[in-house]
């Protein structure tokens, strides 16, 4: 099985190991990890459910985690893989706390934009947003993590602690899922 | 057919990335983040205290520090009384006569002048009349100098990090509002152009303070042009003299050709 395809995501480029000393992160060195990783932090925190009004919220409480646990910094390769394994159990109790009714609503910014060819971006968009809200979480993660992140099986694999053949299992469960729910969509809409 | 997404499957992910690319975090998290990171975090390789071990440490220095107060004051009664008695230090003596709470207004004012401890004459002072007993004044001080030691509460909860509130970050959408939107749009895609303006005005009216006030009202000018309203025209430049975002301004040119 080929590993993740990588996406624009993934090119932004990934330092090699955790870059900060086993004694913990500084002020300025947490400034230079927020720099690189907040956007990682926030959009999958969205990914994994949280509203985007509660997201800001998860970010401050995964790097405040990231400070206080920094014991856990020798275990890790991948910055990214550390702040993803944060992050996944800040959203799991989060999720917990939150008002089902709040919206999981995308960005309005981009709201009514269509292709030449009639393709909507937007529906496609909240396709997928529907895609990962029924996803069961361990498919989920891996699923964002391998096609929206772009990141490689072995590195989400030491996100998420698990074995590599166990990350290639649920992606390969995620994607048929995905290809069958664009497949129904696409005959629904006569595309 | 499934080790890889195809073509069709990618155009959706892209699509959703790059919607999600208008979302950002609020303005100024980053300092918020580092201040409630450093604020939390123990000193480094220290381990982390329970609330209820913290509670039982401040109670512990709380009642040493009342005992060694209660100390220091006991033994300054008992090195001033005696002192007392020196010439010197007989205005000291003298206000003790006066009522308590006059001489204590004046022996403040004379502590300060002296470059005292400002405990000390107070004890000093209380204590005068017993002076000539000395093994009477520091009974008769220690309970009054001594303060009851203050005990925290050991149900007093740890302070939680600073937040911000969790609606501050963004302004709130109804997922009513997304779909009604959604539903003029729509139909204005299947030409149903006065049905659209309908659902555009009754978006106006029950969110008239939307944060998609924008995107409806470049909607309601594409429908216009699309209707062929003599309206579309006026509509047009007033939508554009707003300053409205680059990606609306291209979808009202585009819809609207000048």
């Amino acid at each position: 099985m080929p590993s993740p395809r990588p996406t624009p995501r993934a090119s932004q480029g990934e330092p090699q190991g955790v870059p900060i000393d086993a004694r913990g992160p500084t002020p300025r060195s947490l400034r230079r990890i927020y720099d690189e990783h907040h956007a990682f932090v926030r959009r999958n925190a969205i990914r994994l459910g949280i509203p985007h009004g509660h997201a800001d919220d998860v970010v401050q409480e995964v790097f405040v985690t990231l400070v206080r646990r920094s014991e856990a910094l020798g275990e890790f390769r991948s910055m990214r893989a550390l702040l993803f394994a944060i992050e996944r159990r800040v959203c799991a109790n989060y999720r917990r706390k939150l008002d089902r009714k709040a919206v999981q609503a995308l960005p309005a910014a981009a709201l009514l934009a269509v292709d030449d060819d009639g393709f909507d971006r937007i529906e496609a968009a909240h396709t997928v947003a529907r895609f990962l809200r029924r996803l069961d979480e361990p498919r989920r993660e891996v699923f964002v993590l391998a096609e929206l992140e772009g990141m490689s099986a072995p590195e989400i694999a030491e996100a998420l602690g698990i074995n590599v053949n166990t990350v290639y299992t649920r992606l390969r469960a995620a994607r048929q899922r995905f290809f069958r729910l664009v497949s129904a969509r696409e005959e629904h809409h006569g595309g | 057919m499934v080790d890889e997404l195809g073509s069709r499957e990618r155009r959706y992910i892209e699509a959703y990335l790059e919607l999600e690319s208008h979302s950002s975090a609020a303005h100024g998290l980053r300092e918020r983040v580092i201040a409630a990171a450093f604020a939390e975090a123990e000193p480094a390789g220290s381990r982390r205290r329970s609330p209820r071990r913290r509670a039982l440490l401040l109670a512990g220095v709380g009642l040493c520090a009342a005992s060694a107060l209660a100390w220091w004051v006991g033994r300054t009664s008992l090195v001033e009384a005696p002192a007392a008695r020196l010439p010197d230090q007989a205005p000291l003596i003298m206000r003790s006569d006066r009522p308590v709470h006059e001489t204590s207004a004046v022996k403040r004012g004379d502590a300060k002048d002296r470059g005292a401890p400002e405990a000390v004459p107070e004890v000093a002072a209380d204590v005068a009349p017993a002076a000539s007993s000395t093994s009477a004044a520091p009974e008769r001080t220690r309970p009054r100098a001594t303060p009851a030691p203050v005990v925290p509460r050991v149900t007093e909860r740890r302070p939680t990090p600073p937040r911000k509130p969790p609606e501050a970050a963004a302004p709130t959408l109804s997922t009513a509002e997304v779909a009604l939107l959604d539903r003029a749009r729509r139909l204005a895609q299947h030409g149903q152009h006065e049905a659209a303006l309908a659902r555009l005005r009754e978006h106006a009216s029950t969110y008239p303070r939307s944060v998609l006030a924008t995107e409806r009202a470049a909607e309601e000018v594409a429908v216009l042009c699309r209707m062929g309203s003599a309206a579309a025209e006026s509509a047009r430049a007033s939508f554009l003299a707003g300053d409205p975002p680059q990606y609306l301004r291209v979808r009202v040119t585009k819809a609207c050709p000048p």
